[in-house]
């Protein structure tokens, strides 16, 4: 579903990340793991057609990223680092307006809108104003806008920062229901440990913009035990 | 042309949801109504001092259109020199701030839906803006049919006047979405806003110090010299050109920016 080959971005003299490469088959959630500044963001902002990358090539359902942006934004839906809400909209007509952006057809927005609210939890506040709703909320508006329009593939760029515990286990059911239904392929960034275990089935872990470790998370699990947290320490520091 | 008027809806009902929309039609309609009624008032004093000194040359070059329409038309084109920035400040410094810029980037839209979309719906509303004066010459008309002395508005001053008022807002407006798309930050976008459309405006008075072709270019360059003359009923297609032209280079310019993300 996703090939990313080869994939450097350099901003003048930083080099953000360098030489990505891996792949992800349909129906997958991978959980992008690594320390702040590892180049999570990055990665996901060029999957998603934000920035262009320096070199090195992005397919999507076997289309080119750079390429052919227009019809591959069609099968993303991307939930960047901080929701992107209107604060003056309310959260029924942000979702509208999203669906329109995404080109859905006009007849099924109002359903659309009502399916992915369901999904986030977040149908009793509708009529709210963005504005006036706490971030855990915020946060599911921007989950429940990436999923209009039932995407191929999910692009989730650090989904539960911010909430309460509470509100960090409701999206992470939320992304696990997803991932159970096999029908999204889904990458999602975090810095937490236990947020990977929770929610994906593979690991790929970024350090200082390079890959050090590409496996599901049973086989790490049988190769550095179960102290996966040891584990990771020692690679993000290599 | 549906992520078009998807951006233009979005930025119109951003205008309503919030006060801007009603802060800026309020103010501006309370300062046109003022003007109004002192034009109107002064227009009836003179008529009574001319009358009262019997100077019947004099009366007969008071009328409405130079004594109240005209300085209205021209007052809502300085008009727009504060309020364009104003409406224009947050469209793309807002998005930016807010980070509601990479959803845009990341939807199956164009830069270009982007660009004309925004483009629209702040022009809908300083087209209505620039519309509005047209109401008072057709008070005056009503009102001299309705007292028996029939109307003695003259609408080709007003037409033409409106139309060039109208271009000068639409011009404005891209202009401030150019320099809105240049910052995160919606106050430094309303101040250099304010300031280039300032600069504009005072043109022709610096080109008093200038000599030959370079004189004529900077006046040119001046947009006040082309609303007085559509104020006064006198429209060249120069004039036409001039409005279409700088807001067709300031959306291109906007463009330019806008789809620099996404080589940056």
């Amino acid at each position: 579903m996703i090939e990313v080959q080869d994939l450097t971005k350099r901003y003048r003299d930083h080099v953000a990340v360098e030489g990505l490469s891996f792949e992800i088959r349909p129906g997958e959630v991978v959980g992008f793991l690594g320390p702040n500044g590892a180049g999570k963001s990055t990665t996901m902002r060029i999957l998603a057609g934000y920035m262009p990358a320096t070199s090195g090539s992005v397919r999507i359902g076997g289309v080119s990223v750079f390429d052919e942006p227009m019809q591959v934004k069609k099968k993303l839906g991307y939930l960047p680092e901080i929701p992107p809400v209107y604060l003056d909209m309310t959260v029924a007509s942000y979702l509208g307006f999203v669906g329109r952006l995404k080109k859905l057809p006009r007849r099924t927005i109002p359903s659309e809108v009502e399916r992915v609210a369901t999904t986030a939890g977040i149908a009793h506040i509708l009529g709210r104003l963005i504005r006036n709703i706490s971030k855990g909320y915020r946060q599911r508006v921007g989950l429940a806008q990436a999923l209009l329009g039932q995407p191929e593939v999910l692009i989730l760029d650090e989904p539960t920062v911010g909430l309460d515990p509470i509100q960090i286990r409701q999206v992470r059911e939320v992304i696990t229901q997803l991932g159970a239904k096999r029908t999204h392929t889904i990458i999602l960034s975090t810095h937490i440990l236990s947020e990977v275990r929770a929610t994906c089935q593979r690991v790929i872990m970024l350090a200082h913009g390079r890959i050090v470790l590409d496996d599901t998370i049973d086989n790490i699990e049988a190769t550095h035990g179960t102290n996966l947290e040891e584990a990771f320490a020692k690679l993000a520091a290599q | 042309m549906t992520g078009i008027l998807t951006i233009a809806r979005k930025e119109l009902s951003i205008y309503f949801t919030t006060t801007i929309g009603y802060v800026a039609f309020g103010a501006y309609t309370f300062v046109m109504g003022l003007l109004f009624i002192t034009s109107v008032n002064r227009f009836q004093q003179y008529t009574e001092l001319y009358l009262a000194q019997q100077k019947p040359d004099l009366l007969e070059q008071l009328n409405f259109n130079d004594a109240i329409i005209s300085p209205m038309l021209s007052t809502a084109g300085w008009m727009f020199l504060f309020f364009v920035p104003f409406l224009t400040m947050r469209l793309f410094a807002e998005e930016k701030s807010n980070r509601t810029f990479e959803l845009l980037m990341t939807a199956p839209i164009t830069s270009l839906d982007m660009v004309v979309g925004k483009f629209l719906g702040a022009s809908v509303l300083v087209v209505c803006m620039g519309v509005l004066p047209a109401i008072y010459p057709l008070i005056l008309h009503i009102y001299g049919v309705s007292t028996g002395g029939g109307s003695s508005v003259e609408w080709a001053p007003v037409f033409s006047g409106s139309l060039v008022i109208v271009l000068l807002g639409v011009m404005f407006t891209a202009i401030g979405l150019f320099i809105s798309a240049l910052t995160e930050s919606q106050v430094v976008a309303a101040l250099l806003t304010f300031a280039w459309l300032l600069i504009l405006c005072l043109l022709p008075s610096f080109a008093s110090r200038l000599e030959g072709d370079w004189q004529t270019l900077v006046e040119f360059l001046g947009p006040l010299a082309h609303v007085a003359r559509g104020v006064r009923g006198r429209l060249h297609i120069a004039d036409l050109t001039y409005f279409t032209t700088f807001s067709v280079v300031f959306l291109v310019l906007t463009l330019r920016v806008v789809e620099s993300h996404r080589w940056r």
